[in-house]
């Protein structure tokens, strides 16, 4: 007769554990990235390629080194890698991936204790080096899909439309901007197929809805509110706020960043929240068109701290008093 | 059933018919207006009126959000071709016997529904309006409706068509879902997984396994005391004789289930892991019967209800559902305090189909029992909450209790269903607080087996002998689920099924909350649910990675507890700040563990966390009182 192992209850597992997850991930980024390569051509898929590899690179090599158990097989260095090439613009040096790569893995994940430990999001961290190292290649010189020819990117035409003749009406629509046909960094151009991408994801619940929608409703509605300088209407000044840029990106994929967001549901809305009026107030107030980076970045250092302070009530607990009325005596 | 399988596929067949003709139609212009006129004109929906004149600026003034409609339009067209895709992709499931096909197509006909159905509003807001400013193009009150593409109308109709048949293929009862449906809109518990069910078990009936030669009586079979026997070496035992009890209150005693002699009273394997003090009877297989059995009452009216409850007491009966909490304890501590009591047959863990096989064949005597319990607590309200992956047992129990006053409860098939707490707040609503009882909020949960004891203590005298165990798992050769007396090794029931030597792990009760063996020759106990032997195959063994704040286990705990936080405090040995995260009040569920997908043994920190601080917490108290 054999020996019977014991252990501990519960003896069956989910069988999704964390490069299923990634998986997930990898799956739901893979229309955006497609969409990427038909706009963009050849030059989407070399940065692809070369940020994967490096980010998978710089792990192995950073585990190697530090004789620590390898961990690049959760494939989260992967998924790191596509949403960095996400932050790139097309017109982007091939030798610009790796250096993000290499502070984003090395500095920001790895030195933190790995996956989980990181303060901060890799690929948002190493977005922003090379935005503030690189401005040259990183801004100015977008160029629309398809045709190759320089132009700016929506946010930018919100942002300069207040003195100039050009609106952006004359220049995109609202349905470009879903679909795609307008300038700027390889992932983020086209909401349709990044939103096709998110709500796989929640259906597969790897995300909740938590956090989108609150970034994306916070964003939707402060723009609503927003005083406006040209002739649009309110509620096509929010389409265009809500469709361009890396919003879509940033509130399906990496504001939901396991490791960096908070895991209660309230804590949750209320990142969401934040995310969405850093956001605004850096695209209209601040001197970048973007601000989804640096509004997720800002958030990554509270979402411990709204963990606990959000800690749910448990099952038949008391609700907590939030106002304290005067006690009695 | 050939009936039901024939109407099946001729729903099938229509359901492929109609969305092989929606494919074949969608890109004829005349039919389908959504791409009639996107090419040349994005706004392709206004273009229908272009060329007569001038009205598309009409239409501006007439709407003064135009642009936002045609970008609705715009979202409808990408929904079409998503719609599309789902078509595509379940027509070829099906016609590949692939899974999933039917869900495919019914996405997809859902989608399509949506898509016409606010292209109908589109066109028909727009042809009010020029009704109302009394246009040319409009000129009566039916043209309103006439003036709408005619491919609208038959795109609706097909998608309507292929939506209907579709559910009514998929075979659900309606009435089943819509009953529970009511009730689960209200009432259910947050949190809890979804494991997969495996209970192929359930479709066989119960087998009886003969009693074997030597049977072994733990003294412990319930959660108290330890019993003291009250027989010494070499007396003649009879069936139902009391043999073990004590004077401790938690606490229920045994009996011998079999006539024979007492060979030996030592310390033996028992199922929670530990070898406690058991009687060991030799059978001589004659059944002779204790005078216990003259006791019966079926006019248990004429007695007190205190005197019922010792009745059940003297039976032996505990919890049936796993835990085996010592029956008469839970009935007289809510005597008075009680309005509803909920009958379990949830069954929330995998593979387990005892309970679900007893309603469906002694479902008399779960109605008496109930009676007698009704009777001894005197409750106004009774349900009986079971989960709507027994439709059979649901329909038998609609059937039976169709004039009774007792309320059968459709519960959503999740785990921890079953969970007391989780079943109250289902059933009645109500929120049993934390750190009480569910008699506090005038509740008693009874498990269905555990009725039927009552039923058969009090109406024929007979104590609690028998359990049905569901023995299931790659590890047997065939499954199913049998009738054992209690005391039977576990070897004696596996075998009768076909044990095979590749069993890597034994599992008495469910793979979620039952315990791991480490001995064949444990007896069956009050408690034991199922025998589940698992495989190296069906073994889960993965090592755990760090925590990467998926917050999986947020969602999951039934709980509302952090189990994340709890567990990294646990191992920082933060005590106070797990108590602050009332570590207290986990239920053991394992929902935790099982979803998390760094696969760390959260309910393991969790035990250790409940532990310490129930211990801080008598401290303290200890500490006050001197």
């Amino acid at each position: 007769m054999s020996e019977l192992i014991v252990s501990s209850s519960p003896h069956s597992k989910d069988h999704r554990n964390v490069s299923a997850i990634m998986g997930y991930v990898l799956i739901a980024l893979s229309p955006a990235a497609v969409g990427s390569v038909l706009y963009f051509k050849l030059q989407a898929l070399l940065l692809i390629l070369i940020s994967i590899l490096s980010c998978v690179l710089f792990e192995f090599l950073y585990n190697m080194i530090c004789k620590r158990k390898q961990t690049i097989y959760d494939c989260s260095a992967i998924v790191t890698g596509v949403l960095l090439a996400f932050n790139l613009p097309s017109t982007a040096p091939l030798w610009l991936p790796p250096i993000g790569a290499l502070f984003a893995i090395v500095v920001v994940k790895m030195l933190f204790g790995g996956l989980g430990r990181n303060v901060f999001n890799p690929a948002i961290a190493g977005r922003i080096l090379l935005f503030i190292s690189f401005p040259q290649f990183m801004t100015g010189c977008w160029v629309a899909p398809f045709d190759s020819v320089s132009a700016a990117t929506p946010l930018a035409y919100l942002k300069n439309s207040s003195g100039e003749l050009v609106t952006i009406t004359s220049k995109f629509t609202v349905g470009d901007c879903l679909l795609g046909n307008v300038g700027g960094c390889l992932g983020e151009t086209s909401a349709a197929l990044l939103l096709l991408g998110g709500i796989f994801l929640l259906y597969k619940k790897v995300i909740t809805w938590h956090i989108p929608v609150s970034f994306i409703g916070t964003v939707a509605i402060v723009t609503l509110l927003l005083p406006r300088y040209n002739d649009i209407s309110a509620i096509q000044y929010m389409l265009y706020h809500i469709f361009s840029g890396g919003l879509f990106l940033g509130a399906f994929f990496m504001a939901t960043d396991y490791a960096t967001s908070p895991i209660t549901p309230v804590g949750r809305i209320i990142y969401g929240i934040g995310c969405g009026l850093i956001t605004v107030f850096i695209r209209y107030f601040g001197g970048y068109p973007e601000g989804v980076s640096f509004a997720i970045l800002l958030m990554n250092c509270f979402a411990n701290y709204l963990d606990k302070k959000t800690i749910p009530v448990q099952f038949g607990g008391e609700r907590r008093v939030i106002w304290k009325t005067k006690s009695k005596d | 059933m050939k009936k039901i399988l024939g109407c099946f596929k001729t729903y099938l067949f229509y359901v492929k018919i109609l969305v092989v003709v929606t494919i074949a139609s969608a890109f004829i212009p005349v039919l389908n207006p959504l791409i009639a006129y996107g090419e040349e004109d994005h706004h392709m929906l206004f273009s229908i009126f272009a060329d007569l004149g001038g009205i598309e600026k009409y239409f501006e003034s007439v709407l003064s959000s135009f642009s936002l409609m045609g970008n609705v339009l715009y979202v409808m067209m990408l929904l079409f071709y998503v719609g599309m895709v789902c078509y595509f992709c379940g027509i070829i499931l099906l016609l590949g016997k692939g899974q999933g096909g039917k869900r495919s197509i019914f996405t997809g006909s859902l989608i399509f529904l949506m898509v016409y159905l606010v292209l109908f509003i589109v066109y028909f807001s727009i042809n009010r309006e020029l009704y109302q400013n009394a246009n040319e193009l409009i000129s009566s009150a039916a043209d309103v409706w006439f003036h709408i593409p005619p491919g609208i109308y038959y795109h609706f109709i097909l998608a309507l068509a292929v939506a209907v048949l579709s559910v009514l293929g998929s075979g659900i009862d309606f009435k089943a879902v819509w009953y529970g449906m009511r009730l689960n809109w209200i009432h259910r518990f947050k949190g809890g997984v979804h494991p997969t069910p495996h209970k192929n078990t359930r479709s066989k009936p119960i087998e009886t396994l003969p009693p074997q030669k030597e049977m072994i009586y733990p003294l412990l079979q319930h959660i108290g005391a330890i019993c003291e026997p009250c027989v010494k070496v070499g007396d003649y035992v009879r069936v139902g004789q009391k043999i073990a009890d004590t004077s401790a209150a938690v606490a229920a005693p045994v009996h011998s289930t079999v006539s024979g002699t007492v060979t030996k009273i030592c310390d033996w394997d028992h199922p929670t892991g530990n070898r406690i003090p058991a009687i060991i009877v030799e059978n001589d297989f004659e059944d002779k019967r204790a005078e216990c059995f003259q006791e019966s009452c079926p006019d248990y009216q004429s007695k007190s209800p205190e005197e019922l409850i010792y009745m059940i007491r003297e039976a032996g009966i505990v919890g049936m559902g796993g835990a085996a909490f010592p029956t008469h304890i839970k009935l007289a501590s809510g005597l008075g305090r009680v309005d509803t009591i909920v009958i379990n047959a949830a069954e929330c863990e995998p593979y387990l189909s005892s309970d679900h096989r007893v309603i469906l064949e002694s479902a008399d005597e779960i109605l008496g029992g109930l009676e007698i319990v009704r009777y001894i607590m005197g409750a106004a309200h009774m349900f009986i909450g079971i989960e709507n992956n027994k439709p059979d047992a649901i329909s038998l129990l609609h059937k039976k209790l169709a004039k009774s006053h007792i309320k059968v409860v459709i519960l959503k098939t999740k785990y921890p269903q079953g969970g007391e707490k989780q079943l109250i707040r289902a059933v009645t609503g109500r929120v049993v607080p934390s750190g009480k009882l569910p008699a506090d909020v005038g509740c008693l949960v009874l498990n269905v087996d555990t009725v039927i004891a009552i039923y058969r203590a009090i109406v024929t005298g007979s104590p609690l002998m028998r359990r049905i165990v569901t023995v299931a798992g790659h590890g047997v050769e065939r499954t199913g689920n049998v009738h054992v007396r209690i005391g039977t090794p576990f070897s004696a029931v596996l075998e009768y099924f076909g044990y095979k030597p590749s069993t890597k792990k034994l599992i008495m009760g469910g793979p979620m909350m039952g315990s791991a063996q480490y001995s064949l020759d444990a007896p069956v106990i009050k408690g034991t649910s199922g025998l589940i032997c698992m495989t190296k195959e069906q073994l889960t063994m993965d090592r755990d990675v760090n925590c990467i704040r998926c917050g999986s286990c947020v969602s999951a705990c039934p709980m509302n507890l952090v189990p994340s936080y709890i567990a990294q405090y646990v191992k920082n040995e933060q005590f106070d700040q797990v108590e602050k995260l009332h570590a207290g009040d986990c239920i053991e569920c394992g929902c935790c563990s099982f979803t998390c997908p760094a696969k760390i043994p959260l309910i393991q920190y969790m035990r250790i966390g409940k532990q310490k601080v129930n211990e801080m917490k008598h401290q303290t108290a200890g500490g006050n009182k001197a």
